[in-house]
């Protein structure tokens, strides 16, 4: 077991150089943020005068060992677009904002998710199975911004019963249900199903015969014995749907100003803040590589023959 | 069982038609049931609790007066500028009272009463602070350094122009000047840019850059109480703000609130819901059911005339011009005089403005911002008539019977809507010349540097903005001269001689007699195409009673002016 964290450490190691080397390289080739931003009367001296000021002149080896320092060091610099200040301050700024809207998204997507998975398993082609179906699958369908929208053109601008602009620290928690349910709602489909196949298989086991036999009430035997073992993949699915929404819900922070770190990353990488975009990719890149080492460590230990293999 | 399926699908359906119905109801000027009846005009109180202002873009959030790298409009409210333009568009005074400008440089008077927000007196000392601080690493024996700060965007101007900064008294300055130079107030005092805002000399060197973003202290009506850069910025009255002029005084609102929201619908949508009381930059298409004054709706606008001029410039015949035109260049179609007039007479450029752009653009056969002085009405006002027969006649006469083929690259900047539809519709009027057209996006980052000399890689069209000049004497020293200032230069030997005369000139008269005769030596040999006058669109509900601005207040439009109801 340990070799096996040893290696899967390794792994993460190596995923993480690679991701920050090809950000670091890309946000390169794809243009310095003088020029990116500079307005069309910005004369060739001040461009020029800037990316001395900002250490842009430098050959671009020795401004990747300077950032290769900085993960050691923890000192990121300076954000470029976001008035010099501390760009590992702005980003864990954001992180909260982020953590909210995720962290509510989920907790949506998976009660719904879980529910309408159970009824759909438990009565098949019911009115509750189908339309629960519907539901799921229309958010699927449906992409987060035009659902996004439509929340806000109908409980905003025509019920006026939601604000629509803004983290917590703005207009409170009832702000946070229009941008959770349009960013969780995709995954309730998902949820949906992995519940309701699971269940379906689990619901035709011996043990649950068994249980039935026993005399065991019909919703003890479905909520108790039968959905805590058709759990284990919802959980899985949790913490990659975790690993995914954590890199930011961009669309859906845009759409209603939400202030996390997916617009925050948008917004460097518009300005070519390299900074602010370096800070925040390995942060975001090392909480994604430790969700998948720790599930991978979970699987391991619950299951020998993952770490032999 | 078929027939409870059934059953539930046309349930679903329903629901969902009934949902669409209900939400896609009423048009933009639609009551809804948060809007409340229209009333009449009431008398503004004295002071109002909030003002929340929804916007698309405000630049470079940077705070600090004396270290940034653009520019942004959030310092109007709690930073002075040094002039500024009443609603007739008259210069008037701001932080400075008296201004005199001459070959030798510009004396500056400035208001005695102006404080900063610590109750300390504003000074000709923080004048030249900020000059010198703002002009970053310089060289300047008579400048001193301040190497805490890194300097402001425009510092290689200020070293480009300022040769010193004398301290009268406490109140009295004179810059001088490098050369003759009479648009330096147009670049610095905030009546053409935004881009010097005076700093407090002693609480920078006190607190550095970063206690200054910490807490900001300006001279402006409003203090910032919270700032989330490229999110929302909370400011909150300064109740002892200095400023008695009727068109800078202080501010009605108590706490004004701006967010940032790049999202057009979602913005608008603020708007609807009265989330914000001001929305800026609305789709053209979604503001052309609004009426243009309060009182006859929930919602009202107004029109800023003044995000720029836009037109199309020829790259090959400038590369020629400067001995940089590949074969390609010198065989390209667009180098025929014939060929350019035939591209001018194929647009209906009114029908654009008026269908297209819903009304809101006004089509130009000037290359000034029509805003701008300097601007001709016989010149702005000249559009070409829509002559496709006559076009394709000039092109077989030109040789190209049966066409080409063209790209234009394009960019757009913030506040400025309606340049997808444009060149849509551009593309349709070409074909029908035979010019087969396309065109591609570019942002405005990656757009500029590549229009620029040396690269002019957008070969052989680009369609770009001149962005928002007051004085078309600076859109000359950007645009239309040798070793412009934008880098994107269109000119003559002639008019490059004109505008070199024109930019040491200071008798007003012969100013205007220079731009005049350069702009026709551009338009004479159809250096550019100019196209439409953009304008972007500010959103009010009803509680907004008024918003005075300048005619052509190109930069930004002093919220502060602004009344509203409780």
């Amino acid at each position: 077991m340990r070799r096996y964290i040893g290696k899967r450490l390794l792994d993460g190691v190596i995923t993480m150089w690679v991701v920050t080397l090809l950000v670091f390289l890309m946000l390169r080739i794809t243009g310095n943020p003088i020029d990116i931003l500079s307005p069309p009367d910005f004369t060739h001296a001040d461009r020029e005068r800037l990316k001395k000021v900002y250490g842009l002149d430098k050959p671009m080896w020795e401004q990747y060992l300077l950032f290769t320092k900085s993960i050691f060091t923890g000192d990121f610099g300076q954000s470029l677009a976001f008035d010099n200040r501390d760009a590992f301050a702005m980003f864990f700024s954001r992180v909260p904002a982020t953590l909210q809207l995720t962290g509510a998204a989920l907790l949506f997507a998976l009660t719904l998710g879980v529910m309408i998975g159970v009824i759909s398993a438990a009565r098949p082609d019911s009115l509750v199975d189908r339309v629960g179906k519907v539901l799921a699958i229309s958010g699927q369908s449906m992409p987060a911004f035009w659902l996004g929208l439509l929340f806000i053109l109908l409980f905003s601008v025509h019920l006026g019963w939601l604000p629509s602009v803004g983290g917590i620290d703005r207009i409170g928690y009832q702000g946070l249900i229009m941008p959770a349910v349009s960013l969780g709602w995709y995954l309730v489909a998902a949820n949906m199903r992995i519940v309701r196949s699971s269940m379906l298989e689990v619901l035709d086991s011996d043990y649950i015969m068994m249980v039935r036999a026993k005399g065991m009430p019909r919703r003890v035997v479905i909520w108790k014995h039968a959905l805590r073992n058709a759990a284990i993949p919802v959980i899985t699915l949790f913490f990659v749907s975790l690993a995914h929404l954590l890199s930011g819900a961009v669309i859906t922070e845009t759409i209603f100003a939400w202030p996390g770190v997916g617009r925050l990353l948008v917004e460097a990488i518009f300005g070519r803040d390299y900074a602010t975009v370096q800070v925040a990719v390995f942060f975001v890149s090392a909480g994604i590589v430790t969700v998948n080492i720790l599930v991978d460590l979970i699987y391991a230990w619950l299951d020998p023959r993952v770490r032999i293999a | 069982m078929r027939a409870q399926q059934s059953a539930v699908h046309l349930l679903i359906l329903f629901i969902l038609l009934a949902a669409l119905t209900a939400i896609s109801g009423g048009g933009a000027n639609g009551a809804t049931p948060t809007q409340p009846p229209v009333a009449a005009t009431p008398a503004a109180p004295a002071s109002v609790e909030k003002l929340t202002v929804a916007v698309d873009a405000w630049g470079f959030g940077e705070l600090n007066p004396v270290q940034n790298r653009g520019s942004t409009f959030l310092r109007d409210y709690y930073l002075s500028l040094l002039l500024e333009r009443d609603e007739t568009g008259a210069i008037v005074p701001m932080l400075v009272t008296e201004w005199k400008g001459g070959p030798e440089g510009w004396s500056l008077t400035l208001n005695p009463d102006a404080r900063w927000q610590d109750g300390s007196p504003v000074t000709a000392e923080d004048l030249r602070f900020t000059f010198e601080a703002g002009a970053g690493d310089h060289t300047n024996p008579k400048f001193q350094s301040y190497p805490q700060f890194k300097g402001v965007w425009a510092a290689s101007r200020i070293r480009e122009m300022v040769d010193e900064v004398q301290v009268i008294d406490p109140h009295r300055g004179f810059i001088k000047t490098t050369r003759p130079d009479p648009l330096f107030l147009w670049a610095f005092s905030g009546i053409g840019f935004h881009i010097f805002y005076t700093g407090p000399k002693d609480y920078l060197l006190k607190v550095g850059h970063d206690g200054y973003l910490a807490n900001p202290l300006g001279n402006g009506p409003y203090k910032v109480k919270e700032f989330k850069p490229q999110d929302r910025i909370v400011f909150e009255r300064w109740e002892d703000f200095w400023g008695n002029y009727p068109y800078y005084k202080k501010p009605q609102a108590r706490v004004m609130e701006i967010i940032l929201n790049t999202d057009d619908a979602a913005r608008f949508a603020l708007l609807k819901s009265r989330q914000a009381d001001v929305v800026v930059n609305i789709p053209y298409i979604t503001a052309k059911n609004i009426p243009r004054e309060r009182g006859k709706g929930p919602l009202w606008l107004q029109v800023l005339p003044a995000t720029g001029n836009q037109f199309i410039g020829f790259i090959p015949l400038m590369a020629a011009q400067e001995g940089t035109a590949t074969e390609a260049d010198l065989k390209s179609p667009f180098r025929d005089i014939r060929v350019r007039e035939a591209l001018e007479l194929a647009i209906d450029r009114k029908a654009i403005s008026e269908v297209a752009h819903a009304g809101f653009t006004t089509p130009t056969g000037s290359i000034y911002f029509s805003k701008a002085i300097g601007w001709r009405p016989e010149v702005g006002e000249r559009i070409s008539p829509y002559d496709p027969a006559r076009a394709k006649q000039l092109l077989k006469e030109a040789g190209y019977p049966h066409g080409f083929e063209a790209h234009i690259p394009y960019t757009v900047f913030s506040n400025s809507p309606g340049i997808k539809e444009w060149l849509d519709a551009v593309a349709v009027y070409w074909a029908d010349i035979g010019v087969r057209t396309t065109y591609a996006y570019h942002p405005p980052g990656d757009f500029g540097p590549r229009a620029r000399k040396p690269a002019r890689e957008w070969r052989p069209l680009q369609f770009q903005t001149m962005g928002r000049q007051e004085h078309a004497a600076i859109t000359v020293d950007a645009f239309f001269r040798e070793n412009c200032t934008s880098g994107a230069c269109f000119y003559t030997p002639k008019s490059n001689k004109l505008a070199l005369q024109l930019l040491e000139t200071f008798d007003e008269a012969e100013m205007l007699r220079l731009l005049a005769e350069v702009e026709d030596e551009i338009l004479k040999d159809r250096l550019v195409l100019p196209t439409y006058n953009a304008a972007t669109v500010i959103g009010y509900t009803d509680r907004v009673l008024s918003h005075p601005f300048p005619p052509g207040a190109a930069h930004w439009m002093q919220l502060y002016r602004m009344t509203l109801r409780d």
